[in-house]
């Protein structure tokens, strides 16, 4: 196991962090597309968002009864207009529908890896004492993004490889539960459990390679499938040092998170209630007779709007900040663990 | 390197654009609001929303290969002014398409500090333009007056949509009334439906009702 100096990488990434401001657009951009947290690598973070499978089974009875009653009705209306629109009509909505979506995602991927890209390479540009601005910083950006996403596709196909490979498992293995009485239900579970195991230990490996590829293409001008090669004999290699430096990153990182986010409600809370008080005199009088106050409506909306809009923007610049310092810290990760790689024979 | 522009033009420019994409909207409520009958108005709507989703997109293409062959977005090119590199050529078509589709991602996020930027930038560059290497300047042949012009001119089309739709939202008051109506009686309809099969059950027990025959008492 390399000698890792971790206290010191989290120092010298926060260092970095605050010096150089500009790193923080890149940042903000991660942030607001809801993109890789730097945890490890490319992970999405949208699925807190969908709904549950139990609230989507729910969802008819959820249904107040007036509004079923409207839907109904409108249903009915609606129904014999739909049947006369021609097949045509809807397949090109469909598709207008599908090219706008999928040009959207395109470009939000591509934005993210720009980000990812910028981020990457102005933390290394900051760590050799260079200027640091978007200018500077955009160049190896922009040149990186087309491997960065050629890489991207061929991490999607090895995933979806293993994905295939583990439903056919998983197909066998209903089998055997299905058609083998007791013994196939008892290989079937322990089956079930190994399945699930290799499943986290993959996700958690191809997020590890990640980490190294994505900086041996930015940083090393790697083609992707060298460095995905590279990145795997690392991963191989070092896969202790990276998952403590990933459980690190975490863990400060969602103490961070708690922490701001705590201290950003507890001065927005105040600020809400003054306003409350300055427009209603009491909370109490104005839940008796809100209509006394209408005149403060346009002022209270606007100046709740303009209050909500800065602590979403508080919030996102903090996540920012905790995302520049994380990729900072696997950048400093990742030097440490090259010069270990120069020095070894 | 040509003189960079001010942020008071860049915004008119700017706004020539974004009027431009009005212009879409309003001529879709317009077709929207000239349909007569029931039929006709979602035949309208569907058509509408087809538009609403891909001509705004199609316009950004436009200004984008505006922007990789000529240098200038349709708004630029009226008001005079042109986007290049910082070495004064023009831009090629990989950084137009970026600029125009990622540009805005990067300028916008963050309460549009990213446009803000250029009053604060000595070259009068927003992030966009940063993250791009790209720099607008005047044209030699820049002429406000064209500008102003095209602004005053979509503005008074746009006007002229506004008030047509209305005038045939107004002239076709009874389609929506009959809309309405057409709701209002069905729920209507709904409503006593559902009150003629709901019959009044005693939800109390027998033992508490003494006009019921009570249970035997073993």
């Amino acid at each position: 196991m390399t000698d890792i100096n971790y206290s010191g990488i989290i120092k010298r990434a926060w260092t970095l962090t605050k010096s150089h401001k500009w790193l923080w657009v890149y940042g903000i951009v991660l942030a607001v597309l809801g993109g890789s947290s730097g945890n490890f690598g490319n992970s999405g973070g949208s699925s807190s968002r969908s709904p549950s499978p139990e609230n989507l089974k729910n969802l008819p009875e959820q249904i107040p009864d007036e509004t079923r009653k409207v839907l109904g009705a409108a249903t009915d209306a609606i129904t014999q207009w739909v049947n006369s629109v021609s097949p045509f009509t809807w397949i090109t909505v469909g598709l207008a529908l599908l090219t706008v979506l999928s040009i959207g995602m395109v470009i939000i991927w591509i934005t993210k890896t720009w980000a990812k890209a910028g981020l990457i390479a102005g933390m290394a540009q900051a760590s050799r004492g260079q200027p640091v601005t978007l200018e500077t910083t955009a160049k190896s950006a922009l040149s990186s993004i087309r491997p960065l996403i050629h890489y991207g596709v061929l991490l999607f196909l090895f995933g979806l490889a293993a994905f295939v490979v583990w439903g056919i498992v998983l197909a066998v293995n209903f089998a055997l539960i299905a058609f083998v009485p007791v013994l196939g239900t008892i290989i079937g579970i322990f089956l079930g459990l190994v399945l699930a195991v290799i499943m986290l230990i993959c996700i958690v490996f191809f997020s590890i390679i990640s980490v190294y590829a994505e900086r041996l293409i930015v940083l090393q001008n790697l083609p992707p499938m060298a460095a995905l090669k590279k990145s795997y004999r690392l991963t191989r290699k070092h896969v202790g040092e990276t998952l403590i430096m990933g459980l690190l990153n975490n863990v400060i990182g969602c103490t961070a998170g708690c922490l701001s986010m705590l201290a950003i409600l507890m001065l927005f809370i105040p600020a809400a209630v003054i306003s409350v008080m300055i427009i209603g005199g009491s909370w109490s009088e104005f839940t008796k007779n809100p209509m006394a106050y209408a005149y403060a409506l346009p002022w209270f909306a606007g100046g709740g709007l303009l209050l909500l809009m800065l602590f979403f923007s508080l919030i996102q610049l903090t996540n920012a900040i905790i995302i520049v310092w994380k990729y900072g810290t696997w950048n400093e990760f990742f030097a440490q663990i090259m010069k270990s790689e120069e020095s070894t024979p | 390197m040509k003189e960079p522009v001010n942020a008071l033009i860049r915004l008119a420019a700017a706004a020539t654009d974004m009027l431009l994409n009005l212009v879409l909207v309003l001529l879709g409520l317009w077709y929207v609001t000239n349909a007569s009958d029931i039929p006709t108005l979602f035949d309208s709507l569907l058509l509408a929303g087809i538009g609403f989703l891909l001509l705004p997109l199609v316009l950004k293409i436009i200004q984008a290969y505006l922007l990789g062959t000529y240098r200038v977005t349709i708004g630029k090119a009226l008001w005079g002014l042109e986007v290049t590199d910082m070495r004064g050529k023009g831009v090629n078509m990989e950084t137009a398409f970026f600029r125009t589709f990622i540009g805005p991602m990067i300028s916008a996020p963050a309460l549009w500090l990213g446009y803000a930027w250029i009053l604060k930038d000595p070259q009068q560059r927003g992030w966009h333009d940063l993250a791009s290497g790209t720099v607008v300047v005047r044209r030699h042949s820049q002429n406000l007056m064209l500008g102003i012009f095209a602004i005053a001119g979509i503005c008074t089309f746009c006007w002229m949509l506004l008030n047509q739709s209305l005038n045939s939202l107004r002239s076709h008051g009874y389609l929506y009334r009959d809309i309405l109506m057409e709701f209002q009686s069905k729920i209507d309809e709904e409503e006593r439906r559902n009150n003629r099969l709901i019959t009044p059950t005693p939800m109390v027990s027998p033992s508490y009702r003494p006009d019921l025959p009570q249970p035997r008492e073993i």
